[in-house]
């Protein structure tokens, strides 16, 4: 196994300074909001937390087809990876939603629908980490995998979609308002900025974690490879 | 929360917000560098064992 990519270090420290950038934006950059005060600049972490984790999702399910097209295995370590780190990133998205929810909404959870289809996206995805380690052939589970990754994936813009297709008190921040939503407000351009930074920066922490996932799926092929070879 | 002279005091709930973030990430983040570590020692004692069949 080869020693960690340059790149990889330099992606490490670039994501950790623009964090650390992110988060002085949100404490002392962004206004504080006056009908909901502090809480609201939860939302800044909240968006981007479930912007990376849907777009894992997605990059799940595209690398299901390729997955499906080559019957390589690299496709499936890929696959894996970007479900889990999603997972940590949507539930992070899902949390944080549910603690600006209590002052706003006077509850921490709702049964609305874009809260639903999130909580069920989640869900899905956890059974699919769950019903992998079911599976002892690794071909067998890749296929499965592939095919899971890529019906769930459908899952994502019907979650993306349900503020906009369905009446919901969960707010349409960009793109829209909602007559029935509860906490919404209209962004000042401080405001845009720090939530575009934040979903750059996301993007950015997503593909380095990504990149380690991948990096840690392919030398768990080497030792399972190894071990087969052994016992052979 | 309408018709308030000053925003309500929801500090709290931010600082919780941001904790959980960060709390949830490092220990995502202490997960891979335990898994990448107990790999590597794992790839090692296979790496001998192959050497002493040999």
């Amino acid at each position: 196994m080869t020693p960690t990519p340059r790149a990889l270090r330099v992606l490490e420290i670039i994501s950790f300074l623009l964090l650390v950038a992110a988060v002085w934006m949100v404490f002392f950059f962004a206004p504080l909001e006056a009908v909901m005060g502090a809480v609201q600049k939860v939302f800044y972490f909240h968006v981007a937390n479930a912007w990376v984790g849907m777009l894992g999702f997605i990059a799940a399910g595209i690398s299901g087809i390729a997955y499906l097209r080559t019957h390589d295995m690299k496709w499936d370590i890929v696959e894996v990876a970007a479900v889990e780190i999603s997972l940590v990133f949507f539930l992070i998205a899902i949390v944080t939603g549910s603690i600006w929810a209590y002052p706003v909404w006077n509850t921490w959870w709702t049964w609305d629908p874009r809260l639903t289809t999130a909580a069920i996206l989640e869900l899905i995805y956890i059974a699919y980490m769950l019903l992998r380690q079911g599976i002892e052939d690794p071909e067998r589970r890749a296929r499965f995998g592939a095919v899971y990754t890529l019906i769930g994936g459908l899952s994502v813009p019907l979650t993306f979609m349900s503020i906009r297709l369905f009446r919901t008190i969960h707010p349409v921040v960009v793109g829209g308002s909602n007559a029935a939503a509860q906490g919404g407000f209209d962004m000042s351009p401080r405001m845009l900025q720090s939530m575009l930074f934040s979903i750059l920066v996301f993007s950015v922490i997503f593909i380095t974690l990504f990149w380690h996932r991948i990096r840690i799926g392919v030398l768990a092929q080497t030792v399972e490879q190894l071990k087969l070879k052994l016992t052979q | 929360m309408l018709f308030l002279d000053v925003p309500p005091d929801t500090t709290r709930f931010f600082y919780s917000a941001y904790a959980i973030i960060f709390v949830t990430l490092t220990f995502y983040v202490i997960s891979l560098i335990v898994r990448w570590n107990n790999l590597r020692n794992e790839l090692d004692a296979l790496n001998e064992l192959e050497k002493d069949s040999k």
